[in-house]
């Protein structure tokens, strides 16, 4: 757990002083020619890609978008989860039912394929535009969850007793309901964040996601080319780098879950 | 030490003591307990739940949790051979073929996926049985000597199939097997209504009859005790308390605790 | 039974019918038209645009195509794929086997594996072999599909050459050679990225087979077989392996979702011609009909999928009561 948190701090503190710290510049390709795919070596720590640019430079200013990618989409995802999923609990009835249908239908595809869709109606996208994909395709398990948590919190006698005092729906909701769901939200949200790492990284490797030359890890290890094995450089350190946050991450919210409700340890 | 007869020593247990692993330290729930039996003896060992009698089954059968140890001055002699020295293989041979025990839930203790008659008939694979055809034919057998009606149809059966009374015919069935010189009983009719309860007492003592072997009958109640056994052993709290024949104790418990108990029982007339 | 099955199937069906709707919705809704790349080209007029637009009914109103849509559906008609300058239907019908004996491969084994591994690890619980094992258990988890395959295609393929790096068969040699020989060129080329799913399977599978193991470990039968005096090897595999099998085929069905999101990537870089590479090359020309057949080709896949684990575990244990 400490060595988690330590991981993850390293990184976000790279994300944000990555100006600072990288030896190069991630984007631009130097004009001699000589300096493409070098193994890693003194000036270039983890070598360079067929562009000629510095790896070690592209992974510190990766983690910014990618992080930052991840971050900001599964925030939208919590957002949008936790309305829909209250609005469905609130509600009840048809509402209810309709929305569960839904996200039930849309559990149901790989979400590659609902991502694929959505490239394929939008053409190339900006950074912005990966956190809007990633955000509409990540918030259905997390409106299940609070739509169930709601539904027992409804019910329960602080709720009931703030109704009786004559607040309204919306002023229990948000001074009674919503501080309630926040521990769910937040393991939610940190499970989420270790899914939605690899799955930007492989949309950014398919060439679906961020776009060349700006950095993220996912396109960095697509910078590989056909034979990734003559520059494992390439791909080993972006590589390493998704593990590392991957485990970091994960680690924190099975934490956080057991400190949320220790009956529900489920399976990693 | 009450001998009764001329046969022989058949257990005789040292110094026994199980502590289990918890969160505050080692808790002792077998506490230096120390007793025989002889060949085709009936010995019960009584107590209140949770004074340590299971304890001390699974530490003779070496079957306990993990996290039970037992302690390093004890000592289990039976057939001549220590069990607590004995490597893992050669306890294997032991268990289920000369010392076998019966469970106290029939309902757990049976494997749910198998069928009844592979249970029993798994037995006899373990200890010599070739083919298993023979050992299929030999488990029909157990069964229907232990009063199961169309022994050969309910083989085929799975524990969840049967009632109640009938997985702990299979259960002593599967202790029975192989004719072994001890069986432990542990609480065998806890769990079951009262009819049933005494169909299965009677079968155990018909079985106990025809085969010689001597039972370790572990119970809560003196109507059991004065039902089947000769001697008796009173448990409480990890150490036996009082150790004497049955008629001595139902007539004049030496130990206040074993009188207080005796008191709490529906009155049941030890010469019946 | 008979009415679960019927609720099971309706479910399924009702999934499968709200997915085609909101992808149709979707993509119609989206800036763009399919030809819009083909004015890049200069021999193609604005006026052969606007003709193929209308021959193809993009320019109806949306309801009318919607209609269109389901009708084909019916029948199985996906439309014409542009890029391909084929019918989708006959697309499918070669790359969705494909895909399957890529999936059914990468099943059979990483299932077997990741039991047997499970299996193996939970009587070791806290020993060296399992800690080792469990966390590169974790590890394979932690990493997206891709890096693996690109380990799997730079390693044993690229550098060792043991295995062919792309495609589906050895495009020089395959037409002459016999039957036992394709079949065998198939299966070289099926390895690696059958064998990368596979793992990935494997890896989640152990993780749910360790705790059933763990789960069914302190039973009561447990001691009992060991007091007949079975030894542990028989213990673990004979008498828990087939208690803690119950929950397998759900979470098998579960997994169905990240299989198929597994495939994906491994087609890709494996140049495997299935259904995912083809999701993956019909987005890149913006060929929609192609696009909507392979998202509800892989909507019915998890929902068959999912519906038939549901099943198979409700026949499998007799002691499950179905309340439907």
């Amino acid at each position: 757990m400490k060595v988690a948190i330590g991981v993850l701090l390293v990184l976000v503190f790279v994300a944000l002083a990555a100006p600072a710290i990288a030896p190069h510049d991630p984007r631009v390709t130097p004009e001699s020619a000589l300096e493409k795919n070098l193994p890693p070596s003194a000036s270039h720590l983890f070598g360079t890609d067929q562009y000629s640019r510095d790896v070690l430079s592209r992974v510190i200013f990766g983690a910014r978008v990618s992080l930052g990618v991840a971050a900001a989409s599964v925030l939208l995802a919590l957002t949008l989860g936790a309305a829909v999923g209250a609005a469905a609990g609130l509600a009840g009835g048809w509402v209810d039912a309709i929305c569960m249908r839904i996200v039930d239908a849309m559990l149901s595809v790989p979400r590659v394929l609902l991502l694929l869709v959505l490239v394929a109606t939008t053409g190339t996208l900006s950074v912005g535009g990966i956190v809007l994909l990633l955000g509409l395709t990540g918030w259905m398990g997390m409106s299940r969850l609070v739509r169930g948590e709601v539904r027992l919190l409804r019910e329960r006698e602080f709720v009931m007793a703030a109704r009786a005092t004559g607040a309204s729906e919306w002023n229990v909701f948000v001074a009674h309901i919503l501080p309630a769901l926040v521990p769910t939200l937040l393991v939610a949200g940190t499970l989420a964040l270790a899914s939605v790492i690899p799955l930007e990284a492989g949309l950014s490797f398919l060439g679906l996601g961020v776009q060349s030359p700006t950095a993220s890890w996912g396109n960095i290890i697509s910078d590989a080319g056909e034979r990734p094995g003559d520059v494992w450089w390439v791909v080993l350190f972006p590589g390493l780098a998704i593990v590392c946050t991957v485990l970091a991450v994960n680690t924190i919210g099975e934490r956080l879950r057991e400190r949320a409700d220790p009956r529900q340890r489920l399976v990693p | 030490m009450t001998m009764i007869g001329a046969d022989p020593m058949l257990l005789d247990v040292r110094d026994l003591s199980v502590s289990y692993a918890g969160e505050h330290g080692a808790v002792r729930a077998v506490d230096g307990v120390s007793f025989s039996v002889h060949a085709g003896e009936t010995v019960a060992l009584v107590g209140e739940s949770g004074c340590g009698k299971t304890s001390v089954a699974f530490a003779l059968m070496r079957v306990m949790s993990p996290g039970a140890s037992i302690g390093a001055a004890s000592r289990v002699i039976f057939e001549g051979a220590d069990l607590l020295a004995l490597d893992e293989r050669a306890m294997r041979d032991i268990r289920g073929r000369r010392l076998a025990m019966i469970f106290q839930e029939p309902a757990s203790a049976l494997n749910p996926v198998m069928k009844v008659g592979a249970q029993v008939a798994e037995v006899a694979l373990l200890h010599g049985e070739r083919s298993k055809k023979a050992a299929w034919d030999r488990a029909v057998g157990m069964l229907d000597r232990t009063g199961i009606a169309n022994a050969d149809e309910r083989a085929h059966l799975y524990p969840h199939e049967l009632s109640g009374g009938m997985r702990q015919r299979v259960l002593i069935a599967m202790a029975l097997m192989m004719q072994p010189a001890l069986v432990i009983a542990d609480e065998p009719t806890s769990a079951l209504d009262v009819t049933v309860q005494a169909q299965i007492l009677d079968l155990l003592r018909d079985l106990q009859k025809e085969t010689g072997m001597a039972v370790l009958l572990i119970t809560h109640d003196f109507g059991v005790v004065a039902e089947l056994c000769s001697r008796a052993l009173v448990m409480r709290g990890g150490k036996i308390v009082e150790d004497a024949p049955v008629d001595e104790i139902f007539h004049a418990p030496k130990n206040a605790y074993t009188a207080g108990l005796l008191s709490a029982v529906p009155r049941l007339s030890a010469d019946q | 039974m008979r009415r679960f099955l019927l609720a099971r199937g309706a479910q399924a069906v009702t999934v499968i019918a709200i997915v085609a709707t909101l992808a149709f919705v979707l993509v119609h809704l989206a800036p763009g038209d399919p030809f819009a790349s083909n004015l890049d080209d200069p021999s193609n007029s604005a006026e052969l645009h606007a003709a193929q637009i209308h021959h193809w009914g993009y320019d109806q109103p949306l309801a009318v195509q919607y209609v269109k849509w389901v009708g084909n559906l019916a029948r199985l008609q996906f439309g014409w794929s542009h890029s391909r300058g084929r019918w989708v239907t006959d697309v499918l019908r070669e790359t969705i086997p494909r895909s399957m004996l890529l999936m059914g491969t990468a099943i059979v084994f990483g299932v077997f594996a990741g039991v047997a591994l499970g299996t193996w690890q939970a009587p070791r619980r806290g020993s060296m072999a399992e800690k080792i094992s469990g966390s590169l258990a974790i590890v394979t988890l932690s990493m997206p599909e891709f890096l693996v395959a690109i380990a799997a295609l730079a390693i044993p393929a690229a550098r060792w050459h043991w295995f062919p790096v792309s495609g589906i068969v050895n495009p020089a040699m395959h037409d002459s050679m016999n039957a036992a020989a394709r079949a065998g060129d198939i299966l070289l080329h099926l390895a690696l990225p059958a064998g990368t799913l596979a793992l990935l399977i494997a890896a989640s599978v152990s993780r749910y087979q360790r705790m059933a193991m763990l789960a069914v470990l302190p039973d009561e039968f447990i001691r009992t077989a060991r007091a007949k005096g079975a030894a542990e090897h028989d213990i673990v595999w004979r008498h828990a392996l087939r208690n803690s099998l119950g929950p397998l085929t759900t979470i098998i069905g579960l997994l169905l979702p990240t299989l198929f999101s597994g495939a994906v990537f491994v087609e890709t870089i494996f140049s495997w011609p299935g259904i995912g590479r083809m999701m993956v090359e019909a987005v890149g020309t913006v060929d929609y009909p192609l696009v909507l057949a392979g998202v509800l080709a892989g909507s019915v896949f998890v929902a068959l999928g999912s519906a038939l684990a549901d099943v198979l575990a409700a026949f499998a244990d007799p002691r499950v009561r179905i309340d439907a």
